[in-house]
């Protein structure tokens, strides 16, 4: 046997299995017509291949009985208790895609300030003197802290011309939103991914000039007939003198330090609901360049699109939000706090911990609305009186903690959920302690 | 009557997980007969196969909230079949042997033995696990070489060449047992 009857016994083994090429094919004939060496290999070669076929073959018509075995096996096998909860995790994590990391929750948190100084009264404002030197005014910057300010929470950091506000958080500065509150759409820029997320805003008012309406709500606030302004005189804030007025209403409460020569409001704090949401360092007419608010996509961005329902958020929708928060989240603990201002504490967290689950854009997406539509329940929360959360130490499943309480509008009783997501309606009398 | 389903692994992957079995036994008629015959090919013995290829099944449904990628079902069955092979042979003090299964020094021992397949099933058996594996999936496969390079995560080519080699070493351990 020689190197040429070498090669050909890998001929043969590649014609026996089938992977021979029409050349080698034909080389390899020619070789066996004249090789009666290679020709004898060839033919036990291909005589065991029989017997493998056949060998096989008998192993393999055993295969349906053993399938069967298994199946039975399967089906008197008990499936371990956690591997239901962690079915939202799993639907998420379908894709591999990670690029649009950070941005579902940043979106959330740029979307829930966004009424911060909306009409809470619906009233026909009418002109005040403490803001007539604004009347005037086409821009504004200012600083918005929802919650409590000695906390460490991120500063919102907003520049306003006509209808548009361009809004930075502190703790997530490479994410600029741009919020045309006139067409209601937010265009989100994430710059180090080069992405842009076009979100539609559904039940939000046209607002044509937020310069105008932040104006007619200050003067409003003063003059309407159920406010009651309570001058608070001039106190030292921040190294500035500043004149105060404190405007009440049973539903909200708002405070407002002007400078006292220009009578121009340069701290606002107000309280909704159960929101705090402190602007400070407001200043008017500052030059800015117009293309800083462009609702247009940069070149070179890659552009999503979705809507959300800012009025439309359900009970459900803010169950599903919890589920979220624990499953995905929270390693199966609820969330130490439905609060707004918490929520945007840990934006960047959240953002963060999105982008780690390999989640696709649409999923990261459809995750980051369902959080949007949580918070909005909680943002624009509609029952009667004050919300009440106790879920903090809980773990999802725990049916017999209550971890949510609220009264709807015009409802006699509560609506309580508990630490499984189940919910009741209870008597004002049975309610958790 | 043969009920064909059509819904993805990935599909079934997530209904498993949320306790349906009979998603999961699709899974398992699919995916089977493969992880037997990875089985076969590293222990070389159809009752062993058998047990650790049921072992590996169960063992998929049990964890089978930790598969992140559904679609990846296939391989990720087979390494978890893989493993468990790996422990019994451990278990049964065969590490040494197979470890010197590449120099061609031994190999398990088939318990199987219809007469005319004897010399066959221990010749299959003397062989190095890295051959005796594409082997045994090519010929319960349709002898389908590009779907076992799938399967073991190697190329075309790759699967082609320890094939021909599988079958040229088989047929010198033939030769020498004859010449005995």
């Amino acid at each position: 046997m020689n190197s040429v009857c070498d090669k050909m016994r890998d001929y043969i083994a590649d014609m026996v299995t089938g992977t021979l090429s029409q050349e080698q094919a034909r080389l390899l004939n020619q070789h066996l017509s004249q090789c009666p060496t290679c020709r004898n290999y060839a033919h036990q070669l291909k005589e065991e291949d029989l017997l493998l076929s056949e060998l096989f073959t008998n192993i393999s018509a055993d295969m349906a009985n053993r399938q069967q075995r298994v199946l039975e096996a399967v089906e008197s096998c008990c499936l371990p208790k956690q591997s239901k909860p962690l079915l939202i995790w799993r639907t998420i994590m379908r894709s591999r895609i990670t690029k649009f990391a950070a941005a579902a929750a940043i979106i959330v948190a740029a979307l829930l300030v966004v009424h911060f100084i909306g009409n809470p009264l619906g009233s026909n404002v009418t002109f005040a003197q403490v803001i007539q030197p604004i009347l005037n005014a086409q821009t504004a910057v200012l600083d918005i802290i929802v919650g409590n300010e000695l906390d460490s929470g991120p500063v919102i950091h907003d520049m306003v011309m006509g209808s548009r506000i361009r809004r930075t958080l502190s703790n997530a500065p490479d994410v600029v939103s741009i919020i045309d509150l006139g067409s209601g759409k937010i265009l989100v820029l994430i710059a180090p991914t080069k992405e842009a997320v076009y979100i539609d805003l559904k039940g939000l008012p046209s607002i044509p000039n937020y310069m105008e309406r932040l104006r007619n709500v200050i003067a409003g606030l003063q003059e309407h007939p159920q406010f009651k302004v309570e001058k608070l005189g001039e106190r030292d804030i921040a190294g500035q003198r500043l004149i105060g007025f404190r405007a009440k209403h049973p539903k909200a409460e708002i405070t407002i330090w002007a400078d006292p020569e220009t009578a121009l409001p340069v701290r606002i704090e107000q309280n909704e609901g159960q929101m705090n949401v402190i602007c400070k360092n407001i200043q008017f007419d500052l030059a800015m360049e117009e293309s800083l608010f462009s609702m247009d996509v940069p070149e070179g961005y890659k552009l999503q699109q979705t809507e959300i329902d800012l009025q439309g958020s359900t009970e459900q929708d803010f169950i599903e939000g919890l589920r979220v928060r624990a499953e995905v989240l929270g390693a199966g603990q609820l969330p130490d706090s439905v609060a707004v201002e918490d929520y945007i504490k840990e934006a960047p967290a959240i953002g963060k911990k999105l982008g780690e689950l390999g989640l696709s854009e649409k999923e990261q997406a459809d995750l980051g609305m369902k959080l949007g539509r949580h918070l909005l329940f909680i943002r624009f929360f509609k029952g009667e009186g004050e919300w009440h959360y106790a879920g903090k130490g809980v773990k999802l499943g725990e049916a017999d903690k209550a971890i949510f309480w609220y009264q709807p509008k015009d409802s006699p009783t509560y609506r309580v959920i508990y630490g499984d997501l189940s919910v009741k309606d209870v008597a004002p009398e049975n309610l958790p302690k | 009557m043969l009920i064909v389903d059509d819904r993805s692994d990935e599909i079934l992957v997530v209904a498993s997980c949320q306790g349906d079995k009979s998603a999961y036994a699709i899974l398992v008629e699919r995916h089977y007969r493969h992880v037997f015959a990875m089985c076969l090919g590293i222990l070389a013995d159809v009752h062993d196969a058998e047990d650790i290829a049921q072992d590996a099944m169960l063992k998929g449904l049990l964890k089978i909230a930790e598969l992140r990628e559904g679609e990846q079902f296939g391989r990720w069955i087979l390494q978890i079949a893989k493993n468990l092979c790996i422990d019994l042979l451990r278990r049964q003090k065969r590490v040494k042997l197979a470890a010197n299964e590449a120099a061609n020094s031994g190999g398990a021992q088939p318990r199987q033995t219809t007469n005319e397949n004897h010399d066959l099933h221990w010749a299959i058996g003397r062989l190095p696990k890295e051959l005796r594996i594409p082997l045994v999936m090519y010929y319960f496969d349709n002898k389908n070489a590009k779907a076992i390079a799938e399967r073991l995560n190697i190329s075309h080519s790759g699967a082609c060449q320890r094939i021909r080699t599988a079958r040229q070493q088989l047929h010198e351990v033939l030769t020498r047992k004859i010449a005995r």
